[in-house]
């Protein structure tokens, strides 16, 4: 049995629905992220699980206690931690007041209490700045303060909301590798939430990408960026070229199809379960612009081998950026190569079937 | 939505239930009453709209309401736009100098010109003696006399609104019309004032209502027949003609009714036209230009007169209070401290009176102001709009309508009224809007957040309110509380018509003490007493606030 | 240092509780009681209330309590004591004029008793009585509707002060005169019925619209009046109790009481309720009342003492400091040394159109104060014009006649607006007879 079970989680804002009915189970000691633009329901999930939003339906339930169905558990008695995006670090304590807040409403003596949040701070690495007021520090401290308040209880889960999406471009990617350490040193399980792609990458075992109230996909961060489940996914990890079409054949045996477009009447697309497509349906070859090979005169290949000019080109220091357009069809395209030719001039597009796939 | 904020919502619905809509329900119930019978009907108000006389009065407080927003507007804008834009030397005080008629009694106002002013008063005195006049020149008793003496104090209201208007504007506006050729005095009318509307409105209302609630001024400047004067002479003084009592309930419902429309409509048009939002980009705080010598030199001569008149009020009432006998003489020449002896020895009640309701007041309304405000920021209960929606109509209503609509309803059925408690009540119902809307701006910039790391901590809701909010709160709440404390302590409008034997506050006594013509001199020790005390609160706030114009800003915001 | 949030929220509740508890109990110690009921100022009741109670502490040794409940005017005290119906909260029935406590002697709301030195209080005054023949009610503070003027301002104004009613329209005292609405004070209302009863119906109204022309403006009480006077903005104070000329002058105004001929004697009267519950008490008060000492508080009070045998210039002598201030403004040494011309006053007409008188003075002549001012002002112009006329041997015959039919239009029928139209013809007659 899952840590924490997600069980279709309801959550409306008058007619608006803002977590579909979501299922989602989350394993001890894993680090899951919610991933998803703004207003996808992340953010509501992560506060249904807090406590802080009372859905309409479901249940979620941490380490086998639901949380909902045997009557509403105030956030105060989940024995959760949380780090708020703008920090909610009270202006008007110190820094050990601020962090030894929780600790102060157990049963717990005053000299444990100092040695606990003494050992907190040293391990967010604020070790000696227990009297200062949080308008003596700086953002980045702030949120070490946030970080310490929420773990010093030792919580079973640890709720994480954009924590890192106030500070600057530096800071942000050390913190993060800072915080992913500290959480998996300390085995708690942990739920993030944040709109961007790196950030979820990096520090979580698994994602799971939200879009209008539901997870559309749960997987690790290659299995998204490599096989994402829909068209959302793909736009919304990473760049993604997508070209309409209409599928014209299905080759069951090689899971490949065979696309008519705008510049072709054949381009071949991978597709893992080729069962579900059928000729004469609308659909998107999409390919990422890395993906995409360019060459200055017609290569080898036969198959999947496409003229285009090229519009603009780019040079963004360690590869170029082109956008060409083969009939009208404009595709992104990223090489880590020297390419003479300048833009108005024609080149070589192979896609590759292996890599160009078949989103509905 | 949790079911104890649904519980502390309609406890809070039923206090506002049995505070405000139960007695204002029966005051409006009172007046369709037809006297001698046990009939009710329209026949009060059809009355009301056919007899010449109660349309006279109605026509004159409408026309006093005109003049005095016009008043008040022509000598407010050039003197916000000075506070607000030119470079001076004395910025501050004279700033506070001219806000001051916020915080002090509108009745104090009112003694020191009648002293001043008046036929036989200091300046017709001084005037005779040197000859320029041979009979005493009228210069208040009369609608120029009421519009004077109102414009002093609501001038305060029109300068907030423009001069904040002045300088919020995005420079950048006044900068575009300058770079199309528009001169200074076109792109003033043509842009600046234009966009300081919504923020003078707010203010304006409030100055055009101001005749529908002030009684007190026109009963002692003999000017009755303004409709509030006419209601409250109606009720108070009907003796045993209880068709000239409904009458007068009558005129304090169309008071109301003309108020709470009105205001209703202004708030309509400002939420409709708010320009602020229009800009973006430029952080400087306005334009603050530096005039020529002579513009200066008239700014500050208009700062001083304005500043002067201010001043008459304090400095009247205190040689006033430190003499006895000050009558036909230009200035007192018999100086004693009997007055105080009297008030602190002999009727010491008076001011433990004040203090006492005060303070309860003062407790209901935080112990009830920040709960609703809590319900209204932080939560989705059904009808928390409403909740927000009754209490700030009640800033409109007419203080006179409050105090009669308690006498109604407070006396048979439930008889309240028979306790000194009704004081308090009374006082806490009134002014009650005030303070919950300085908690309401607080609470708002408290990020909800804060609160809710408090509740994952493991706090309950009432432990995060006394350690997270309330400390977080509390600034802006001071703030709001010695206001609300200023407040209530002059409140005089609706505890004259509540107050017995032994209740008597402040106000009350200085109106007694004048109005019975006996103890002038303890009258003026009285509210001297009272603008000292005033002044002492006032100091407090801007120690909290950081400044008396924050303090005064809160009492208009 | 921490206390649970339930405690913290007890604790508020706790304190919220005591301050609504903290009402004045009742004093533990055992003390005699006595309850007043009535309409008279709170100065008077304090006065007695010190004087009494110094007085019971020195002869019985005892500490009383004094217990003075006042519902509102005369009538609507009675109206109190009839509620009570036998079992009264109070002991005395004390203030307002003896027109109510014959009332309540019909009713049997009271019951007879003759305080020690009942003696000493007149039985008659200019035809008016002052106490009861079968005891049931005494006089212990008379008073007499009156007027009143500022003696400095009229001296600086080059002013006589007005001896009668009549005085008063003499257009020298134009804009020096202030009244009050006969609805907003009672004695304002007496002072109506007093020139109706005194002068007949037709000329009282004649002469309140010519009063009317007369005021700086309308007062908003008769003790408004007291204080527009004082304070010289109306030298001159209509309807006044005699009282507050006496009190204004204690405040260092120089006010002085000004004795219409025509007026009536208010005798403030004091008397014992039937079924009181301290009665024992409630004679040992009424004794006092009448006592020397008991005197001295009722002028320290505010009110004119009711004794024959007192002189205000040995009282001052004594030390009783509202005495010095009573002989300035009444001008003679003993209430029973003025010289008063009273008239019949028949009470029960006036209170059976009380409200009528209010109305018709308040529709007739208040509502239309000013078009009344123009109107009479306008009739004045051209008689003055007429005048003239006459003097220069002009043919005045028409518009003399049509001048005086203004006059009548407006002092009989208080028709102003016709009155106006009048006149103007009268003027024109004047140019094209």
């Amino acid at each position: 049995m899952a840590f924490i079970e997600i069980k279709s989680l309801l959550k409306r804002y008058k007619d608006v629905v803002a977590v579909n009915s979501i299922q989602l189970d989350i394993e001890k000691g894993e680090m899951l992220t919610l991933l998803g633009p703004s207003g996808c329901g992340k953010t509501t999930t992560l506060r249904c699980i807090a406590g802080l939003e009372k859905p309409e339906d479901g249940d979620i339930v941490i380490d086998g206690k639901s949380l909902l169905s045997k009557g509403f558990v105030q956030p105060s008695k989940r024995g959760i931690g949380m780090v708020f995006q703008n920090y909610a670090v009270w202006p008007h304590m110190k820094v050990f007041n601020n962090v030894a807040y929780g600790l102060k409403l157990q049963k717990i003596s005053k000299k444990e209490i100092r040695e606990k949040v003494r050992n907190v701070l040293d391990l967010v690495g604020l070790g000696g700045l227990e009297d200062r007021y949080p308008s003596q520090l700086s953002g980045g401290q702030q949120q070490r303060v946030a970080l310490a308040r929420a773990l010093v209880r030792n919580p079973k889960v640890l709720l994480l909301d954009e924590p890192l999406s106030n500070l600057d471009a530096k800071l942000r990617e050390e913190l993060r590798f800072e915080i992913k350490s500290l959480v998996r040193r300390m085995g708690i399980t942990s739920v993030y939430v944040t709109h961007d792609q790196a950030e979820a990458m990096v520090i979580s075992d698994r994602i799971a990408v939200m879009n209008a109230g539901n997870v559309v996909q749960l997987g690790s961060a290659q299995e998204i960026y490599e096989q994402p489940a829909d068209r959302f996914v793909a736009d919304f990890i990473g760049t993604m070229n997508f070209i309409s079409g209409e599928i014209t054949q299905v080759f069951q045996d090689k899971e490949q199809v065979s696309v008519r477009t705008d510049f072709s009447d054949k381009l071949l697309c991978k597709i893992p379960h080729s069962g579900e497509a059928k000729p004469g349906e609308a659909a998107y070859a999409s390919i990422r612009p890395e993906d995409v090979e360019v060459f200055a005169d017609p290569p080898q290949e036969k198959q999947n081998v496409f003229k285009g000019t090229i519009d603009n080109k780019a040079y963004l220091g360690n590869f170029l950026y082109l956008f060409v357009s083969m009939n009208g069809t404009k595709v992104r395209v990223q090489i880590s190569h020297y390419l003479p030719q300048e833009e108005g001039q024609e080149i070589y597009l192979f896609l590759n079937p292996q890599k160009c796939k078949l989103l509905f | 939505m949790f079911r104890g904020h649904t519980y502390l919502a309609a406890f809070l619905w039923l206090v506002i239930a049995f505070l405000v809509i139960y007695p204002l329900s029966i005051l409006v119930g009172e007046s369709f009453k037809i006297s001698g019978t046990d009939a009710r009907g329209l026949g009060n108000y059809l009355e009301f709209f056919k007899d010449t006389y109660y349309l006279k009065c109605f026509g004159n407080t409408l026309l006093l309401s005109t003049l005095l927003l016009l008043t008040t507007t022509v000598f407010g804008i050039p003197l916000a736009y000075i506070l607000a834009r030119y470079q001076h030397w004395g910025k501050t005080v004279f700033t506070a100098l001219i806000l001051l008629p916020i915080v002090l009694p509108a009745f104090a106002g009112v003694f020191a010109f009648i002293i001043f002013f008046g036929k036989y008063g200091t300046l017709n005195l001084l005037l005779m003696d040197i000859g320029l006049i041979e009979k005493p020149i009228n210069f208040i008793y009369g609608i120029h006399g009421l519009v004077f003496i109102q414009s002093l104090h609501m001038l305060p209201f029109i300068v907030l609104g423009l001069s904040a208007g002045f300088t919020n504007i995005d420079p950048s506006f006044e900068e575009a019309a300058e770079v199309e050729g528009a001169g200074g005095i076109r792109r003033f009318f043509t842009i600046s004032l234009p966009l300081c509307t919504p923020s003078y409105l707010a203010g304006a209302v409030l100055v055009f209502l101001w005749p529908f609630t002030d009684w007190l001024t026109p009963l002692i400047l003999g000017q009755v027949d303004i409709l509030p004067s006419v209601s409250y002479i109606n009720i108070a003084y009907h003796f045993t003609d209880i068709h000239r009592k409904y009458m007068g309930i009558v005129a304090v419902v169309v008071s109301s009714i003309v108020c709470i429309s009105l205001f209703l409509l202004a708030r309509w048009w400002v939420e409709k036209r708010k320009y602020t939002g229009l800009s973006k980009g430029t952080t400087s705080e306005g334009r603050v230009i530096n005039p020529g010598p002579v513009m200066k030199a008239c700014a500050y001569v208009y700062m001083i007169f304005i500043s002067f008149l201010v001043l008459l009020i304090p400095v009247v009432l205190g040689l006033a209070a430190f003499s006895r006998r000050w009558v036909f003489e230009a200035f007192p020449t018999y100086w004693t401290l009997e007055n105080f002896r009297v008030i602190l020895l002999q009727s010491p009640g008076l001011i433990k009176n004040s203090f006492l309701f005060s303070g309860i007041a003062l407790i209901l309304g935080v112990s009830f102001g920040l709960p609703v405000a809590y319900i209204i920021v932080r939560t989705r209960v059904r009808g928390k709009d409403a909740l927000d929606f009754v209490i700030t109509l009640m800033l409109a209503f007419p203080g006179i309508a409050i105090g009669v609509s308690y006498l109604l309803a407070f006396w048979d059925t439930i008889p309240l009224a028979t306790y000194w408690i009704i004081m308090p009540l009374a006082l806490f119902a009134r002014r009650l809007p005030y303070f919950l809307r300085m908690a309401h701006a607080s609470y708002l910039q408290l990020d909800p957040s804060l609160e809710e790391a408090s509740e994952v901590s493991g706090a309950g809701k009432v432990h995060t309110f006394f350690h997270i909010s309330l400390p977080l709160l509390l600034k802006g709440v001071l703030v709001g509380v010695v206001m609300f404390f200023i407040m209530a302590f002059q409140e005089i409008s609706t505890a004259v018509f509540l107050y017995r034997g032994g209740w008597e506050t402040l106000p009350i006594g200085i109106y007694l003490n004048w109005h019975r013509g006996m103890e002038f001199g303890i009258a003026a020790a009285m509210a001297f007493l009272m603008i000292v005390i005033t002044f002492i609160l006032l100091l407090i706030i801007s120690r909290i606030s950081g400044g008396v114009l924050k303090a005064a800003w809160g009492a208009a915001d | 240092m921490r206390m649970t949030s339930s405690v913290k929220i007890g604790f508020i509740f706790l304190c919220m509780a005591l301050m609504f508890l903290a009402v004045p109990g009742p004093d533990a110690q055992a003390a005699d009681k006595l309850g007043w009921v009535g309409p008279v100022y709170t100065e008077l009741a304090e006065s007695l209330t010190r004087g009494f109670k110094a007085y019971y502490k020195k002869t019985y040794g005892k500490d009383v309590d004094i217990t003075f409940v006042k519902p509102g005017g005369w009538p609507v005290c009675l109206d109190k004591v009839r509620l009570w119906g036998g079992k009264p909260d109070a002991d005395i029935f004390l203030g307002a004029g003896a027109p109510a406590h014959e009332i309540a002697k019909k009713e049997g709301l009271i019951v007879p008793y003759r305080p020690k030195d009942w003696d000493m209080v007149p039985a008659k005054w200019g035809g008016m009585k002052v106490k009861d023949q079968d005891d049931y009610w005494t006089c212990f503070a008379p008073w007499i509707v009156t007027n009143l003027y500022n003696q400095k301002v009229l001296k600086k104004l080059r002013l006589p002060p007005p001896k009668t009613w009549h005085d008063l329209l003499n257009p020298i005292y134009r804009g020096n005169i202030v009244h009050t609405l006969p609805y907003a004070s009672g004695t304002m209302h007496e002072t109506i019925e007093i020139l109706i009863q005194g002068f007949g119906e037709k000329e009282a109204w004649r002469y309140l619209r010519l009063l009317a022309a007369q005021l700086a403006r309308f007062s908003t009480g008769s003790t408004d009046t007291t204080q527009l006077t004082a304070r010289g903005e109306a030298p001159i104070g209509i309807a006044q109790p005699q009282m507050n000329a006496m009190a204004a002058r204690k405040d260092g105004y120089p006010v002085r009481d000004l004795l219409p001929e025509k007026t009536i004697l208010v005798p403030e009267a004091v008397a014992l309720l039937k079924g009181a519950p301290n009665e024992k008490v409630g004679k040992i008060f009424l004794d006092w009342l009448f006592s020397m000492d008991g005197q001295k508080s009722v002028l320290e009070g505010r009110y004119f003492a009711a004794r024959k045998d007192i002189k205000f210039s040995v009282w001052e002598k004594e030390g009783v400091e509202m005495a010095k201030h009573a002989k300035k403004a009444l001008g003679v040494d003993s209430f029973w040394d003025l010289k008063v011309g009273f008239i019949e006053y028949d009470l029960d007409l006036a209170a059976s159109r009380w409200d009528e008188v209010n109305k018709k003075y308040e529709y007739e002549i208040y509502r239309k104060w000013g078009k009344l001012k123009s109107s009479l002002f306008l009739i004045e112009e051209v008689e003055g014009e007429i005048a003239v006329a006459k003097a220069e041997n002009m043919s005045v015959a028409k518009a003399e006649a049509k001048i005086k039919e203004a006059r009548e239009l407006f002092e009989y029928q208080g028709k102003y607006a016709a009155a106006r139209l009048a006149a103007s013809k009268a003027r024109a007659l004047l140019v094209s007879p």
